[in-house]
């Protein structure tokens, strides 16, 4: 029987996983990988990425984008992703050339981008699907970068890679960068995820 | 330049990391932790990690550790301040408590400083027993030099006597090695963001 307050089950799973981050945050210290990369880089535009966090179950980092110049100083600093707050941010629209395409590549082929529609997911998306989203910890800000400006992009993927390359995948066509793929050793994040623990697990009364 | 107010580091700059995640203080209703590190040119990003539970509710609602951001003041500090001080390993230090250089003059750029800011918290209850949580981001200058790095705190009200933990400095200045300037010629950024 259908309830007057049910939700749709892809709202329910948003709910979930940024559940999982909040208690995570909440309880583990991460550990920390050795990982500062370039990922795309123009006259005026820097896709980079750093502060790699492994968890339990999966790992935040900061997306750095940096503008080097904006014409208007009182422009409205734009937004380089879809609004995650919504199922369908784009309203049926194509994806904009204005936006950054993001994504990552585990070594089994599995793939998540900022194109999906996460993590607004159908409930029976398997468990080992990655999901990607927004938040775990950092947080997100932004600001102007001299003549430019910037945003620092707090990303969390769910579940951990398998061993093997990991990929970073990135496209900007308004920004003149072309499909741009960096690739690390799965290793440093797992080994990162390994060194995760709970911040009171080992209190004694 | 006052140590609460350093623009340092500059946007300009993608960091290099020297990772380090580590429990600097743990009783049984409070841990005080540290990771990072974002090495630049002319210094250090790290985060504080502050996890604390079963507290009042009370206490929770007027919380508030930090004494560089807060509405403490000197030069008699509360027991619920949080001390922190960063020491490098040729004895120079710099506290959170530290009241900012006055006057005009130039601060000795070999001295360190430290700056707090941007942060990140929550005060949750209920199933999660009364916790609040906070992550604030901390910025030194300069780089440290060679030898240990120590990172010191002291709370009072949390039961923590001083705690001290020593990190690489070494490996900090290898990450900053690493760090990118993006564009050279940006009028906007300062001596501090570490360009020539």
């Amino acid at each position: 029987m259908v309830s007057f307050f049910d939700q749709p089950a892809e709202v329910t799973r948003f709910k979930l996983v940024h559940a999982v981050w909040r208690r995570q945050r909440m309880e583990v210290l991460p550990g920390v990988a050795p990982v500062a990369l370039l990922l795309a880089r123009t006259d005026d535009t820097v896709v980079g990425l750093t502060d790699v966090r492994g968890y339990p179950n999966g790992f935040v980092f900061l997306l750095r984008l940096r503008w080097a110049l904006v014409a208007d100083r009182y422009e409205q600093l734009p937004w380089p992703f879809p609004d995650w707050g919504s199922p369908d941010p784009l309203d049926g629209d194509l994806f904009p050339e204005e936006l950054l395409r993001f994504g990552v590549q585990f070594a089994d082929g599995r793939r998540v981008t900022n194109m999906d529609r996460y993590p607004f997911v159908p409930e029976d998306l398997p468990p080992d699907q990655p999901v990607l989203v927004e938040g775990g910890g950092v947080g997100s800000e932004g600001g102007r970068l001299g003549r430019g400006a910037f945003w620092d992009l707090e990303l969390a993927v769910q579940p951990l890679p398998p061993p093997g390359p990991l990929a970073f995948v990135c496209a900007w066509p308004g920004r003149g960068i072309p499909e741009s793929r960096v690739e690390i050793d799965a290793k440093l994040i797992l080994d990162a995820a390994a060194a995760a623990r709970p911040f009171f697990a080992e209190v004694r009364s | 330049m006052s140590p609460r107010e350093l623009a340092w580091p500059c946007t300009n700059e993608l960091p290099g990391m020297a990772p380090v995640a580590v429990i600097l203080a743990r009783t049984e209703e409070t841990v005080v932790a540290v990771t990072g590190i974002r090495a630049y040119p002319a210094g250090f990003g790290f985060t504080l990690h502050l996890r604390l539970r079963n507290l009042d509710p009370r206490q929770r609602r007027e919380f508030w550790p930090f004494p560089e951001l807060g509405r403490h003041r000197g030069p008699e500090w509360p027991d619920e301040v949080l001390r922190l001080t960063i020491e490098f390993a040729n004895g120079r230090s710099v506290s959170t408590l530290d009241a900012p250089p006055g006057g005009s003059e130039a601060p000795d750029p070999a001295q360190p400083m430290l700056s707090s800011g941007p942060g990140t918290g929550m005060a949750v209850s209920g199933s999660f027993r009364d916790r609040w949580v906070w992550d604030m981001d901390y910025r030194v200058r300069p780089l440290p030099p060679p030898g240990p790095l120590a990172f010191i705190c002291v709370w009072p009200e949390r039961g923590i006597p001083s705690s001290r933990l020593e990190v690489d400095g070494a490996a900090i200045r290898d990450a900053a090695g690493a760090a990118v300037t993006l564009w050279s010629d940006d009028p906007y950024c300062s001596q501090d963001c570490g360009q020539e």
